[in-house]
């Protein structure tokens, strides 16, 4: 260094000097270029599509990333996670893309699956009969020119959960006789808010009177596909006519391939 | 330090003219550099628009602006003194405590504003690596800073 006349303090600073200038180049230029990735509507979404199995809903969000910035994009990942009313996790989904060279597009779709077994386990009767807004949390990050790490986080999306049995309504009428036995007719509404499950089942009814006896019981399949709504009448059977009172109670029991419902008590007469 | 007192020393002959002279190259340094940063204030606001930015990012990088300009102008009128090599460590000193408050140790997150309180919408950046090699950097400015200091104090030791 002496014999090109720089000191050691002169060849340090300027060896600091030129790393700042590189540095710089390097943040501005990734800066630069991260700014129009996302502002020029790099990353594009798809048509998002319902796939329902017998265990799982999936919901299917094809994406595409177009990298046409300065520098390589890596570790892209997008996390879906799905809460109940109650705030319980229902699903958390992740997908990954582990580079997407500059000047190259990658496509990719992100599934979200929701167990209906792991939905319907925890809150099922106020999940089956009442309508409510289930809670999405949706995460997109990916590191950026190999230093940049960029997360964007969207909380508290909510989407609306219809209630498959939802505004279930019994309406025991007057006790008939069929010659055989006393049949106790209960006319039977629902509407089925889902946008995707299907009622197909066995719903099974238990009426007490007002002393808490049981005095009849009875069966009927129920069908209602998804935005449709269900009317029927039920024919219970009534084991000892004079247990019969204008006021009581109703339990009903749906079983079904997907879930077991019951028992839900409602009460019948009076208000 | 040696420079400034032959400067008092002609000025006290009066010969104002030598130490105008003197003083001329260093306040056109400093004017120069203080250009230089205001031109990259300017360069910024025109490539990153500063409407579309959050308030805190506009701040800081003014902030971390004005930390340059200030040192570099006082370092550059200082310029052949000890105090050149003081400002010169000050400014390594401020710059890494600005920016790692700033960046908050490098993770920056940003609440995005919405028209309804939900959706919530955070945006988070990574400056972690960026942070590090910036400050290895200014590390070695200071060094820098340090040898000259020495250097320049050995120098008016050895001067007769």
């Amino acid at each position: 260094m002496e014999r090109i006349g720089m000191t050691p303090a002169k060849a340090i600073g300027l060896v600091g000097r030129l790393l700042l200038i590189f540095f710089f180049l390097y943040l501005t230029t990734s800066l630069y270029s991260l700014y129009n990735l996302l502002s020029t509507g790099s990353f594009s979404l798809g048509q998002m599509e319902f796939t329902i199995t017998e265990d799982a809903l999936t919901a299917s969000i094809p994406f595409s990333f177009n990298n046409t910035g300065f520098y390589d994009l890596w570790d892209l990942n997008i996390t879906t996670t799905i809460k109940d009313p109650d705030g319980n996790i229902l699903s958390k989904d992740e997908t990954f893309i582990a580079s997407v060279p500059r000047g190259t597009r990658a496509y990719e779709t992100h599934r979200v699956s929701i167990s209906l077994a792991k939905l319907l386990s925890g809150n099922l009767t106020r999940l089956l009969l009442e309508d409510g807004e289930l809670q999405a949390n949706i995460s997109i990050g990916f590191t950026y020119a190999m230093a940049l790490g960029f997360r964007l986080t969207f909380s508290n999306l909510s989407f609306p959960w219809g209630a498959p049995l939802s505004h279930l309504c019994l309406t025991p009428e007057d006790l008939r006789f069929n010659g055989t036995h006393y049949i106790l007719p209960v006319r039977l509404s629902f509407e089925n808010h889902s946008e995707f499950l299907h009622v197909s089942g066995r719903l099974r009814i238990e009426a007490f009177n007002d002393r808490g006896e049981l005095f009849s019981t009875g069966l009927m399949d129920v069908e209602a596909s998804p935005r449709s709504n269900y009317h029927g009448i039920l024919e219970a059977i009534v084991w000892n006519p004079s247990m019969f009172t204008d006021r009581g109670k109703i339990r009903i029991y749906l079983d079904t391939e997907l879930y077991h419902l019951g028992p839900v008590v409602m009460a019948y007469g009076g208000s | 330090m040696a420079e400034a007192e032959l400067e008092m020393e002609t000025f006290g002959e009066g010969s104002f003219l030598k130490l105008l002279k003197s003083l001329l190259p260093r306040i056109a340094k400093a004017v120069l550099w203080t250009a230089f940063y205001i031109l990259l204030d300017f360069l910024l606001r025109r490539i990153f628009p500063y409407e579309a930015l959050p308030m805190e990012l506009i701040t800081t990088t003014r902030g971390f602006i004005l930390i340059l300009t200030f040192f570099t102008l006082a370092g550059n009128l200082s310029s052949g003194t000890i105090f050149e090599y003081i400002f010169g460590f000050a400014k390594g000193i401020s710059l890494i405590a600005f920016t790692w408050l700033a960046f908050c140790g490098g993770i920056l997150t940003l609440t995005l504003p919405s028209e309804t309180s939900i959706p919530s919408i955070y945006v988070t950046v990574d400056f972690r690596i960026f942070l590090g090699m910036y400050i290895l950097i200014e590390l070695l400015g200071i060094a820098t800073n340090i040898l000259r200091a020495i250097e320049f104090l050995s120098k008016k030791v050895e001067a007769p």
